[in-house]
């Protein structure tokens, strides 16, 4: 009986009169008709659990913020991204609010000093709503670190491209002067009998000292800081020499392939610098290579390129075994030095005009690629040159295609752009846009 | 060789007028203006094989690299070629250095003259200012082309020196040339390339400008050439195509003190030995001797202005001479060779 | 590509063919190419070949440039090209053909302006008439 009294009470507890009617829900409006009429106070139920009060905050966040696997691959939750979340719970805490209040015990001591803190509300921080926009908005708006000019790599702070140190050292063998230069750094993945997928990161680096020393190596690893310091060391393992022309280009043009990969390898005069893949530009800098054209033909896989390259570099052959190996002199002729013929090896047996073979390669091109011919692509002329418009444009181009030379020469006579009628006509002259203080100062 | 006017004083000639109107730099312009015409003997055989001679042709510097106006250097071109075909490769270069190192002709100041083809007073006022005909056939020489004035008072004449010049230039450039002069041999910059010891570039863009008659190209030319003796940089100017010129202007003003000074002390006597001769078929004297050596000595004891310094340079040329062959008979007997 | 301005030797062998003045330059300075085109063909049609220049604008010097290229001249009048009076004036004075008397009739005239100012201005200021050949 008592327990029967005790759910009515508690039913009576949750049914509230609705006598002034303050909350009109547009559901509740009819039943409120009704009650007017039957002049019976409303009842409005309140759940006390909801969605809201059953989970913890941080499942609801889970909930909004990500995509379970299942419904990735549905296609569900492309719109969720980290830029539209937001925590707002951030820069707030408990007890601190708009109203500038003091609560004792929440917000502040209870007693400071031998005083007894009162709760009371201190004039509002105009600051504050602003503060807490501010780091909302930088919230969702990811920016990597930014790098110095000379640390990037060829796409900003992506990891290929870029310099990672000297290798570690291996006992008293520092590698002072090498610097190591990523290439690669990608995702592998390979197939486990019981995890499935195994997914690790792979390094590609090149190490070399810029003297002619050079290694590459790929290291794997679970991170990629790993997988970085694996290759690098790997690579100062494997260094090889590398000849250089004056320290400063390869010895002579070549052809080198490896797979479907096929470089051309031009050898250029100082001050030309390196016009070539980004890959053998990287790989040219750290051996100390500075000047040299190529040309990938096929394939740029780069680890193809670089596998490629080393063996062209490897292969390459000495003035003097050129000499040697054709039996007649090598020599260069510079149109700085008006083609003087300047000889850079000699045999020690020279052949004569009678012991040539017939089809023999003597053009030190040919010989140097191999009998390999680069590909040279016709390009087509711009669209633009058929409209109509472009003969318009170099008609017009026409009459003033002296122009540049002749201000040039005039300035170098007069110092300034005039005729010499303008000793008698002081009007012909180049009209100048005056400064306004220049115009102010002409008026007054 | 202290200032130039000493210089001047002590060089008593007919071949040559000062010209005081044109003073540069404490120098004054000497030009092959006289009455005696320097191409005669400047093309003798003998005097240019002797001027070649005196050149002292070194290939590293006729074929030593320089800037060609281009952004960066061109490609060097390989070859693998046999013996022969090097060695008729150096012939070409060889050739070519001749071609390089040909003497700019030392003759006199040359007008031209104005041939009037036509007189007609008919057309006297037809035109306010002069009409230049240009004839611009193509393959024709620049000193053959054909460029007529018609004066406005109806006369029909050859053009003078400076518009066929002028003319020229404006229809077919020549590389190298400019319209107008340029400003570097006006005087204050001239004179900062003298400082800097620029000869053979002041001397190659002289050539380039001006022809070789021409008042101007004399007067540069001229000017550098004394700048050059009186600082003694011979070397500067050794190996390249004016040396030949230099030498004759030296010569031809009977001023070769500073060279021979020059070459005693290097030793090479033979070289003075051959500027003598040079001397003495220019300037029609007669030099006596049985050797190298005692031809330089009678030379600078009758025609030389700076003996003491010249005799004292063959007295230490001698010395090191009669030293070295002291050294050389003691090493030979130091080896067991009999000496004769 | 525009038509050369040095000619594109494109004619049929019977067309007429005048040796005359193209004007080049541009708004309030003349400058002429002696050029052989097709007679009667619009200025701005390409023309078979350029035989030389006319400046009739004096220099610095005071001069007014003339080039002709005598040899091609000689040619197409060899192949019966008219020649247009300003040219055949410029012709004469260069002395390669007979004066023209147009030129003789210039002359005289400006003798005569001239003539007249000084009379007009008294002898000491002579301002002279700037009359050009065509």
């Amino acid at each position: 009986m008592a327990k029967q009294l005790l759910d009515i009470t508690k039913v009576f507890q949750k049914l509230t009169l609705n006598s002034t009617r303050l909350v009109t829900s547009p559901l509740l409006r009819l039943h409120d008709t009704n009650v007017e009429k039957n002049a019976f106070p409303t009842i409005i139920s309140i759940r006390n659990t909801s969605f809201f009060n059953k989970l913890p905050a941080d499942h609801l966040w889970k909930g909004v913020t990500t995509v379970s696997n299942a419904g990735k691959k549905r296609g569900r939750g492309k719109t969720i991204s980290k830029k539209n979340i937001k925590d707002l719970n951030r820069g707030q805490s408990l007890g601190m609010g708009k109203a500038n209040m003091v609560w004792p015990g929440l917000s502040a001591p209870i007693i400071r000093g031998r005083e007894l803190v009162q709760q009371q509300k201190l004039p509002e921080d105009p600051e504050r709503e602003k503060k807490l926009i501010e780091l909302r908005n930088t919230m969702g708006t990811f920016r990597p670190t930014k790098l110095s000019p000379m640390e990037r790599g060829w796409s900003g702070s992506k990891m290929p491209g870029r310099s990672i140190g000297a290798p570690d050292p291996i006992g008293e063998e520092t590698f002072e002067g090498f610097d190591t230069r990523v290439l690669e750094l990608k995702i592998v993945f390979n197939m486990k009998g019981n995890f499935g997928r195994k997914r690790r990161n792979a390094a590609l680096v090149v190490v070399g000292n810029g003297r002619g020393l050079g290694g590459f190596a790929m290291g794997r690893a679970q991170e990629p800081k790993n997988a970085l310091r694996k290759a690098k060391n790997r690579a100062a393992q494997k260094l090889v020499h590398i000849k250089l022309f004056k320290d400063h280009t390869v010895c002579h043009h070549f052809f080198t392939q490896f797979g479907s990969t096929k470089i051309y390898v031009w050898q250029k005069p100082e001050g030309y610098g390196l016009r070539c893949h980004r890959a053998i530009k990287t790989i040219c800098e750290v051996i100390g290579i500075k000047n040299l054209h190529a040309k990938v033909e096929g394939s740029t896989n780069v680890n193809h390129i670089m596998k490629a390259f080393f063996l062209g570099l490897v292969q390459q052959k000495t003035p003097e075994q050129m000499a040697e190996e054709q039996g007649l002199h090598l020599v260069q002729f510079c149109p700085e030095s008006n083609n003087f013929p300047n000889v850079i090896a000699s045999p020690t047996e020279c052949k004569e005009e009678k012991d040539l073979v017939r089809n023999e390669t003597f053009d030190f091109n040919h010989y140097c690629f191999g009998g390999k011919v680069v590909l040279q692509k016709k390009h087509p002329a711009p669209f633009y040159t058929k409209l109509d418009s472009y003969m318009e444009h170099l008609r017009r181009c026409e009459r003033r295609r002296n122009h540049d030379e002749v201000k040039l020469n005039l300035r170098s006579e007069y110092g300034e752009i005039r005729s010499f009628l303008t000793d008698q006509h002081p009007e012909c002259v180049q009209f100048k846009k005056l400064k306004e203080e220049e115009t102010q100062e002409a008026e007054t | 060789m202290g200032t130039v006017s000493h210089v001047l004083r002590s060089i008593s000639s007919k071949n040559f007028f000062l010209i005081g109107s044109r003073r540069c730099l404490n120098y004054s312009a000497i030009q092959y203006d006289g009455t005696a015409d320097p191409a005669p003997l400047f093309f003798n055989d003998e005097v240019q094989s002797l001027l070649r001679l005196l050149t002292r042709v070194d290939y590293n510097k006729v074929f030593r690299k320089r800037k060609l106006g281009k952004n960066q250097l061109s490609d060097p071109e390989y070859k693998f070629m046999t013996d022969a075909e090097l060695k008729e490769s150096l012939k070409e270069a060889q050739k070519k250095a001749d071609e390089l190192l040909q003497i700019p002709p030392v003759v006199k100041i040359d007008f031209g003259k104005q041939r009037i083809l036509s007189k007609d007073p008919a057309l006297n006022g037809i035109s306010t200012s002069r009409l230049v005909f240009t004839d611009i056939t193509f393959g024709v020489k620049d000193a053959n082309r054909l460029i007529v004035v018609r004066e406005p008072d109806g006369t029909l004449q050859e053009a003078e020196w400076q518009l066929k010049k002028r003319m020229n230039q404006l229809y077919f450039p020549t590389p190298g040339r400019l319209l107008k002069p340029p400003r570097m041999f006006e005087d204050n910059y001239l004179e900062s390339l003298l400082d800097r010891q620029e000869y053979e570039f002041i001397l190659d863009r002289a050539c380039a400008q001006f022809d070789p008659h021409e008042e101007e190209y004399q007067r540069i030319a001229s000017i550098t050439y004394q700048h050059l003796n009186e600082k003694n940089s011979f070397d500067k100017l050794r190996s390249t195509r004016h040396f030949g010129s230099l030498v004759f202007f030296l010569v031809w003003n009977k001023n070769v003190d500073n060279l021979l000074l020059d070459l005693i002390e290097t030793s090479n006597i033979f070289e003075a030995d051959k500027l003598v001769t040079l001397y003495s078929q220019i300037n029609s004297v007669q030099v006596d001797g049985d050797s190298d050596l005692n031809r330089v000595e009678n030379f600078i004891k009758t025609y030389a202005n700076k003996k003491g310094a010249l005799e004292l340079a063959l007295q230490s040329y001698k010395e090191i001479v009669k030293k070295q062959k002291e050294v050389e008979q003691g090493i030979n007997i130091a080896h067991g060779i009999p000496t004769s | 590509m525009l038509p050369s301005a040095s000619g594109t030797g494109i004619f049929t062998s019977n067309s007429p063919k005048v040796i005359r003045l193209l004007r080049k330059g541009c708004t309030n300075r003349p400058f002429y190419h002696i050029v052989v085109a097709v007679n009667r063909q619009h200025q701005s049609r390409p023309i078979i070949e350029q035989l030389g220049t006319y400046d009739p604008m004096p220099n610095q010097y005071n001069e007014k440039l003339v080039a002709l290229n005598l040899e091609r001249i000689s040619h197409w009048l060899g192949n019966g090209a008219l020649v247009s009076k300003p040219v055949a004036q410029l012709l004469g004075l260069a002395g390669y053909f007979p004066i023209h008397p147009t030129s003789y009739i210039t002359a005289w005239r400006n003798r005569q302006v001239l003539e007249k100012q000084s009379c007009k201005d008294g002898p000491e200021s002579v301002e002279e008439d700037g009359r050009v050949v065509q």
